[in-house]
């Protein structure tokens, strides 16, 4: 062992000094060991957790004996309170007492053992005097205050009894986990310590408390919730309610009694069991109660210290005469304080860190603290803050210069040392844990600081887009002053402005001018003048000319000077506006650069790059992406995006950089040509590049990569996805549907031969397929689910499995011979699919045209019907054969027949520019399917007016001979009578009519074809019968129409007389469903009050034979309430309808409030494999239930909050006009500063935009007004005015939701295809947590996009059937 | 024999199915009706038969044309009626979602030797089916071809 110097003595001896300075202000946790070269050694801090000062007392020489827990110092007395059953060494306290006299530091040890003993202490005698083990003694131990008194012999027995019974079953509850035990323990020490000093009263009134208790709690164990089953979930959380309520109380007490951070702290310890608990996480719960027991014993201890002091004494003293029961006492104190101690250390630590937050001071010590900077450093430079602003910047670029990076990373490092301390604190991380990902964020960031450093505050950020704003405020006196300049030049071409020099000159000059010719008209002859009269007229000639001349020459000089200055100021004005164009524009690239050094220190700090992201991207790519934030921010977060939801994150890691620069290179060809297009639409071409990427792997960005080579980029898309979007919907969506159209056309054509072959490695073909995925056009006017609808049929017909049959329905397409009945039809659905002439289409085109529409997406169209769609659609996603063969057919036969037999003219009027054949199927199976249905309703109705009380009745009031039929005697044809009449006008007058919804609001349809509100009605000459009068009504109208009397004959009143009769419409409604009591006349079934929904099932029926019933899902009982449990309800029955592959397509169907539907569930979908049984609801409830409650309850750090509000901003950007963009840059200033929770976040957004959204609601309406009701009164207007104010704050719910959808970890599980979608993507039914309130909710989830909208309360309140 | 055709009656079952009732015969099969009903097969009653015939299959689903004037009169007026530019959902009815009709391929009700033709007006769409029977064999419905 080497000897110390001198000075290493003083130096230890000062750093100890110090320590036990700061430890007489306040207790410290602590590690005590022998040290391993003699001595001892001691780790302390107030804050860091006792196992902490542990290994750092290890780390610093010191072995594994010694103890830990906490210590005090009060004068001259070092008192340790070793924790978690350590019993010091026997050797620790000679040697911590010879260790500080050797230092020269007189102080006293005590080692205050759990079970109330103490070693050294006051009584030790002179410091260095040791005392030695087991030399207590009766005067060293404070001896029971009943010794002596013996005031009640048996008062003191029956508590001695009491207590000896008590403490076993104290102990069993302490060994056992019981949350209360630890209360109880205290209680009965506290009772112990009270008989020791005498306090019988106060002995006897604890135990008269712990008593009942026990009674109470009985023999009954701690629930085990690590397996804990959802059901037993209430139970739970009463047990934990019940054994959190005492220890609630003491911290009540503690808020109110104790100093005012321990009352802080007490609020924090049950503001966090609560949120624990409310999270379900009964875990956790669990422990928080331990730390909470341990927390609040420990300060109400400190709080009646008097009490706690005596009984430290006690426990040891009256040992002798309680015996076991002390002991039993001590051990059950022991062991809560073991099971909690770990739990408790870190729980505590946190607490304090948090009470640390609360204060600025705090926060900086926090930030400092992580980054490992010590206790002294963290108060040193707090302090300097005071002095130096810089102080806590300067210590963090010092720690950059102790760090074993690169001199370039270091100067990356430090230019963010004074921005967001997470991210400064992620990056240190990251170049210890991740060299590469951290070379490679320098390297980016360095790039992107090419030109100095980039402040990416928000403070930075606002300063760059204020100046923007600033720039483009002084464009427009700019352009003010140019207009101004070059009007007074063109106005000095005609002569002086008013008041002008050059005006006062030209006045000058004309006074001269006048002065010089009266002068000469006044001049005498010559010869009457004297020569002193010539000299003088001589001279004054002589001057008035000089004074003409230096007139003109000075109008001449006045201007040429004013025009000079107007010239000038033109100069001077363009200046300024090319200067505030050209600040605008570096003010852009500024927020571009920032934007993208913000978005990648955002995505390794909170976001996709961060160690808690989720999914996590492999190490190798993230350098990868790095690298892309240098070329290009918004590319980096978009691949970052689709990455995250991409079965192969490494493609697109390795290629967003090529498409990046791609991108930047203005997708050039070889020869240098560029395309002519805004940046944005070709950062939306790079971004589509990237997500077709994201589908078809890396062959599609060689593919890419050779399309741009060959130059073909730079020709014209012949189908028009380069044409500008329309801003009126009805036409935009023609221009949509022709665009789709005609690339289907395009790509049929190049598939098929003349021979009808279909080849689609022809090299017609490639190059058609490469158009689709590559051209410019094609990633504009973007069709992803079009172009997966064109790769599957190049599957069918390149598989195997499927090409011979796939290649004989084309064979056996050929159009109708002539003179066919359907040949006129199918002429016409083949034109139309091919984009020929009806006249000049032949089979080939009849081959074409099937493939065509097998290349459309069949999805609901915009003035489209579930309730046909949805089972066409399951035919062709899970068939494509049995699809093609039906396209097929109708394009031979122009007819469609059924299955049973029935046949059709094919329909050939589907909405307009939508592909002929593909629609023509399904509207073909509807009109099948509506005359099923119309038949059914015909029978029900003619049923129901068939009973005596109804038409039948009139029988009586008609004569039998007109009542009856006749026959015609030449013919033989039967002349209908009255009733064969009535019966027919039934038939024939009363149509039953799919209605797909009322309009919406005061603005029209909502002509989104979602069909939702959608349900039967019945109709006579052409209007809908309401209500019951209009039926009525009807039926009086058929009734003397069929009888052929008028209204006011005594016939006709007869007749309308058993029509008004109550029994005949009271007839009718019995007919159709038996009276219940909760619904009112008008509410039940009729046919003026036809039930809601539509015909899916005769749709099955028509396509698939059978009488199809419709079945409830959901059942009829044990129906949970809440939104999490209809919508665990709705999930459970998806998964029991089954499934043999992940394809399976389950018809099924909704009615409820605007949820009328008819769909697709998906019940083999992957994303459910989590959640299936055995076991189901319990998954759900782990996998969906419990994730959501926690996301809702979690504050995002201020940081990620302002990314979601920025985010969220700055989408509303590109759409917004200049004024508006101005109210949005205000909105950016006032971005979250605090943590907040996802739905305080939602909330800020809204109240932030409501100026925003008050303007683009009146813009909207505006325009929808002048375009569509410019007469429109005043309470028009604000009708519309209301239902734009409601849809934009609906827009903007939306997009704050779906962007929390995208940002957090939100699991989620897909349950049904919901029709609605088309070319550009497709929307599923999902279920999965909403974080704003916690609930497990419905969602429609955009497949192509990924983007997440809530679909509606409606939709899990609604009852689901399934048709079978 | 003409003047042995006997009564008749176009009804419906109590379960709602069509049945001529022949005399007191109650026929529901349009097999039976020529055996029921010898007179049938006389081409004067061609027009009897043909009702007959489609009102035991179709019941009030379909109606016989017996003025196909009238039928092109009433069709034209309600096609012309109709918006062209209309976008109508699948399952509602317009005559343009099928076409205009031959016309001219529609007739009365006639016998061809022993092949019973007729037309019907399929009263959900509106539009016109041809029908034929021979003896012995269910009847056939097929749309009038489309000519536009």
């Amino acid at each position: 062992m080497a000897k110390k110097t001198a000075q290493d003595i003083k130096v230890e001896a000062a750093k100890l000094s110090e320590l036990i300075a700061r430890m007489r202000k306040k207790d410290h946790n602590f590690a005590l060991t022998l040290g391993k070269e003699g001595g001892v050694i001691l780790a302390a801090d107030p804050k860091k957790g006792a196992s902490v000062m542990w290994r750092q007392a290890k780390a610093n020489g010191g072995t594994s004996k010694g103890c830990m827990g906490v210590a005090s110092v009060k004068g001259k007395l070092i008192q340790f309170y070793p924790e978690g059953g350590d019993e010091p060494p026997k050797s620790l306290y000679l040697n911590t007492k010879k260790h500080l006299k050797d230092l020269g530091l007189a102080f006293k040890v005590a080692f205050v053992l759990p079970d109330g003993a103490v070693i050294g202490g006051e009584d030790d005698g002179e410091a260095g005097a040791p005392m030695s083990e087991g030399t207590e003694t009766e005067e060293q131990v404070p001896a029971p205050a009943s010794n002596g008194k013996n005031e009640d012999a048996a008062r003191v027995a029956a508590l001695k009894q009491q207590i000896k019974d008590m403490s076993p079953k104290v102990a069993a509850l302490a060994k056992s986990g019981h949350p209360a035990a630890g209360k109880l323990a205290t209680a009965l020490k506290t009772a112990v310590a009270a008989l020791g000093s005498g306090q019988l009263d106060k002995a006897e009134a604890v135990l008269a408390k712990v008593a009942p208790a026990l009674d109470k709690i009985g023999d009954a164990a701690p629930q085990t919730v690590d397996d804990a089953a959802p059901d037993n979930s209430a139970k739970i959380r009463k047990q934990l309610e019940t054994a959190f309520r005492p220890i609630a109380q003491d911290l009540d007490k503690l808020k109110d009694e104790a100093g005012e951070k321990v009352a802080q702290k007490a609020d924090q310890v049950a503001t966090m069991f609560w949120q624990v608990l409310d999270a379900s996480d009964w875990k956790k719960a669990v422990s928080v109660l331990k730390l909470s027991k341990a927390f609040a014993d420990k300060e109400i201890a400190a709080l009646t210290k008097q009490v706690s002091e005596a009984e430290t004494g006690i426990l040891s003293g009256i040992s002798d005469f309680l015996g076991d029961v002390a002991d039993t006492v001590t051990n059950t104190v022991g062991d809560i304080a073991e099971a909690a101690s770990d739990i408790a250390a870190e729980a505590m630590e946190q607490i304090d860190d948090f009470v640390d937050s609360l204060t600025e001071d705090g926060r900086k010590k926090l930030e400092l603290q992580a980054l490992g900077f010590s206790e002294e450093e963290q108060d040193r430079i707090v302090a300097a803050l005071a002095t130096d602003p810089n102080a806590m910047r300067d210590a963090k670029a010092k720690l950059v210069d102790d760090m074993d990076i690169t001199p370039d990373q270091k100067t990356a490092l430090k230019s963010i040392a004074g921005g967001n301390p997470r991210t400064f604190k992620a990056m240190c991380d990251l170049a210890t844990t991740d060299p590469a990902s951290f070379a490679a964020a320098t390297a980016t960031m360095a790039a992107l600081d090419a030109d100095g450093p980039l402040d990416v505050t928000p403070a930075g950020v606002q300063a760059t887009r204020d100046a923007r704003i600033a720039a483009r405020a002084a464009e427009g006196p700019a352009q003010e002053a140019i207009t101004t300049a070059q009007i007074a030049i063109d106005a000095l071409q005609s002569g002086p402005a008013l008041g002008s020099s050059w005006e006062t000159a030209q006045q000058a000059s004309a006074d001269a001018e006048k002065a010089w010719a009266e002068f000469n008209a006044a001049l005498p002859d010559p010869k009457d003048m004297t020569e002193a009269e010539r000299q003088e007229a001589m001279l004054r000639g002589m001057e008035l000319d000089r004074q003409r001349k230096d007139a003109a020459q000075a109008v001449i000089d006045a201007e040429a000077a004013d025009k000079a200055a107007a010239a000038a100021s033109l100069t001077e004005a363009q200046a300024a506006l090319a200067k505030a164009k050209d600040d605008q524009t570096a003010a852009l690239e500024t927020l571009k650069a920032q934007d993208a050094k913000r978005g990648m220190l955002d995505a390794l700090t909170f976001g996709r790059l961060s160690p808690d992201a989720h999914p996590q991207i492999a190490p190798e790519d993230k350098a990868k992406f790095l690298e892309v934030f240098a070329k290009d921010g918004q590319i980096g977060r978009n691949a970052l995006d689709l990455a995250a939801h991409s079965p192969d994150p490494s493609v697109i890691a390795q290629n967003a950089g090529f498409v990046a620069d791609k991108m930047l290179d203005g997708f050039a060809a070889p020869s240098g040509d560029k395309l002519d297009l805004p940046e944005a639409d070709m950062r939306n071409m790079a971004t589509n590049a990237l997500r077709m990427g994201a589908s078809e792997g890396q062959s599609y960005f060689d593919g890419f990569s050779t399309y741009l080579a060959s130059g073909k980029q730079l020709q014209p898309d012949p189908h028009g996805g380069l044409t500008t979007p329309l801003s009126d919907p009805a036409a935009e969506r023609q221009r949509k549907n022709a665009i789709a159209l005609s690339r289907t056309q395009a790509m049929s054509a190049a598939v098929i031969n003349d021979k009808g072959a279909v080849n689609f490695g022809s090299d017609t073909a490639e190059a058609a397929m490469d158009h689709m995925m590559f051209h410019p056009g094609s990633l504009t006017h973007f069709t992803p689910q079009m172009t997966d609808k064109m790769n599957e049929v190049k599957t069918l017909f390149t598989s195997d499995a499927t090409k011979v049959e796939a290649q004989g329905v084309i064979d056996g397409t050929a159009l109708p011979a002539v003179g066919a009945p359907g040949r006129t039809n199918a002429l016409k659905l083949v034109a139309g699919t091919t984009g020929k002439d009806a006249g000049a289409v032949t089979d080939a085109d009849a081959k074409a045209s099937v493939l065509a529409a097998m290349m459309t997406p069949l999805s609901q169209g915009p003035v489209g019907s579930c309730f046909s769609t949805a089972p066409v659609r399951g035919i062709r996603e899970t068939d494509p054969i049995r699809a093609m063969t039906q396209f097929s057919e109708l394009a031979n036969t122009g007819m469609y027949t059924t299955p049973n037999g029935q046949t059709y003219p094919a329909n050939v009027n589907p909405p307009k520019g939508e592909n002929p054949l593909m629609r023509s199927w399904e509207y073909s199976v509807a009109t099948a399917a509506a005359e099923l249905t119309t038949s059914r309703e015909h029978k029900k109705l003619t049923g129901a007016l068939s009973k005596p009380e109804t038409f039948a009745g009139m029988k009586d009031v008609i004569p039998d001979e007109k009542w009856n039929s006749s026959r015609d005697p030449d013919t033989g044809l039967v002349i209908p009578g009255v009733s064969a009449k009535l019966r027919k006008a039934i038939t024939q007058q009363l149509k039953f009519e799919y209605s797909a919804g009322p309009e919406v609001g005061a603005v029209g349809g909502s002509g989104d074809g979602s069909s939702t509100e959608g349900g039967y009605q019945v109709t006579y000459k052409g209007k809908a019968l309401a209500n019951e009068a209009d039926f009525v009504a009807a039926m009086k109208d058929i009734a003397l129409t069929a009888t052929g009397y008028s209204a006011t004959s005594d016939e006709g009143k007869a007749v309308i007389a058993v029509i008004e009769d109550p029994k005949f419409a009271n007839t009718i409604l019995d007919s159709y469903g038996a009276p219940d009591p909760k619904k009112i006349r008008k509410d039940r079934v009729a046919p003026w009050n036809m039930s809601s929904g539509g015909f899916e099932d005769q749709t099955e029926r028509v396509l698939q034979g059978g009488e199809p019933s419709i079945d409830n899902m959901l059942g009829t009982t044990g129906l949970l309430t809440s939104r999490s449990g209809r919508t665990k309800d709705v999930v459970g029955s998806i998964l029991g309808l089954g499934s043999t592959k992940p394809t399976d397509m389950k018809l099924i169907s909704t009615r409820g409030d605007n949820a009328n539907h008819a769909f697709n569930a998906l019940p083999g979908h992957p994303s459910q494999d989590k959640i299936r049984d055995p076991n189901s609801d319990a998954k759900i409830e782990k996998e969906l239930v419990q994730p959501g409650r926690a996301l809702a309850s979690t504050k995002l750090p201020a940081d990620q909050a302002a990314r979601l509000y920025d985010d969220q901003l700055r989408a509303l950007l590109p759409s917004v006009s200049a004024d508006m963009r101005d109210l949005i840059a205000e909105a950016f200033k006032r971005r979250p500063t605090e943590p907040m929770t996802p739905k305080n976040l939602k909330a800020k957004v809204q109240t932030e935009l409501a100026a925003y959204k008050a303007v683009e609601a009146q813009r909207r309406a505006d325009d929808w007004v002048a375009k569509n009701r410019p007469d429109a009164d005043a309470a028009m207007k604000q009708r519309v005015l209301d239902h734009f104010t409601k849809a934009v704050d609906s827009d903007t719910s939306a997009d704050i939701q779906a962007s929390l959808m995208d940002a957090l970890p939100v699991p989620e599980v897909v349950i049904a295809d919901t029709n609605w979608g088309g070319p550009e993507g497709q929307i599923y039914f999902v279920a999965a947590p909403d974080p704003v309130t916690g609930d497990l909710v419905m969602w429609q989830k955009n497949v192509a996009t990924g983007r997440m909208t809530l679909a509606g309360k409606n939709w899990e309140d609604s009852n689901w059937y399934e048709i079978k | 024999m003409a003047d042995l055709l006997p009564p008749v009656e176009l009804e419906f079952s109590a379960a709602g199915a069509p049945v001529v009732i022949i005399a007191e015969t109650v026929v529901s099969s349009p097999t039976q009706l020529l055996r029921t009903a010898p007179a049938l097969a006389d081409p004067r009653w061609a027009f009897a038969y043909a009702q007959m015939v489609n009102h035991v299959v179709q019941g009030d689903d379909f109606e016989l044309i017996i003025k196909p004037d009238e039928f092109r009169e009433k069709y034209m007026e309600r096609y012309n009626a109709e918006d062209p530019d209309e976008e109508v959902g699948p399952g509602t009815i317009r005559l343009h979602n099928f076409g205009i009709p031959d016309f001219a391929a529609i007739h009365q009700p006639m016998k061809n030797s022993d092949e019973l033709i007729f037309f019907v007006e399929n009263v959900f769409m509106g539009i016109p089916y041809r029908v034929t029977m021979t003896e012995g064999s269910a009847p056939d419905y097929q749309p009038v071809a489309m000519v536009k």
